[in-house]
């Protein structure tokens, strides 16, 4: 297991995409795009958006900055291999 | 971020491609918000590409996802350590991306200069290194179906 984060209280919709933004680029994993969804910094703005990709959508990855959540993933792959 | 539509990787195909090279099928999109990233590397596994590869692997950058036309070109750079193709690029937002080789083949055949029968001993197992020499240019030889054949052998004296 890569990482645990706790919180005092449940979250969720926006501020639960954030924090499951932050994991999905950090460690390549694929946010279940069944129904679109965005990945968010904690400033809510979009690193990846969902929106129109049409079949662009498999194996999603990337690099990114947010120093307010510490994310610095400088080099990234999906783990998704296929 | 990059996505990519799903599609092939396995083969090289001439469906939608820029005069004189074949690519994979599969594509991917990148998203790039909040600023320019700027220049970014690329590996692409060896152990990925597709056969009846010709290298090096180019990669193929466009606006609109139609690379037949418009597409800029990227040449690979084999690293042995990791067994990757490398490239660096600057990919804008809601560009494509794939992976292609040069294919540009002609119907002039090379000009064979010189051919030479080592000597050796044939039984009853032996071999007589033949080496031909030969000059080609102005397209790239398929080194992987070069094949030589002895249409007739006269073992005689």
């Amino acid at each position: 297991m890569g990482e645990v984060i706790i919180f005092p209280t449940e979250i969720i919709g926006a501020a639960r995409n954030k924090v499951e933004s932050y994991l999905a680029i950090k460690y390549g994993i694929t946010l279940d795009q069944t129904a679109a969804q965005n990945y968010t910094l904690s400033n809510a703005g979009i690193a990846w958006d969902g929106s129109g990709v049409g079949l662009f959508k498999g194996n999603i990855a990337g690099i990114a900055r947010d120093d307010t959540s510490t994310l610095n993933q400088s080099r990234s792959q999906s783990v998704t291999n296929s | 971020m990059w996505a990519n539509d799903g599609t092939a990787t396995g083969s090289f195909t001439t469906t939608d491609v820029p005069t004189n090279m074949k690519r994979i099928t599969r594509e991917w999109q990148f998203q790039e918000k909040n600023g320019d990233m700027g220049t970014v590397n690329i590996s692409y596994p060896a152990s990925s590409v597709a056969t009846g590869f010709l290298a090096p692997l180019m990669m193929l950058v466009d606006a609109n996802s139609i690379f037949a036309t418009g597409a800029t070109a990227y040449t690979g750079v084999y690293n042995t350590g990791t067994n990757m193709w490398d490239f660096s690029a600057n990919i804008s937002d809601l560009q494509y991306v794939t992976f292609a080789m040069n294919y540009n083949p002609d119907s002039t055949p090379p000009n064979f200069l010189s051919n030479s029968v080592a000597s050796g001993t044939l039984a009853p197992t032996g071999t007589f290194p033949i080496t031909v020499t030969y000059a080609d240019t102005g397209s790239l030889i398929d080194t992987t179906s070069f094949t030589g054949k002895i249409y007739s052998w006269d073992a005689t004296g």
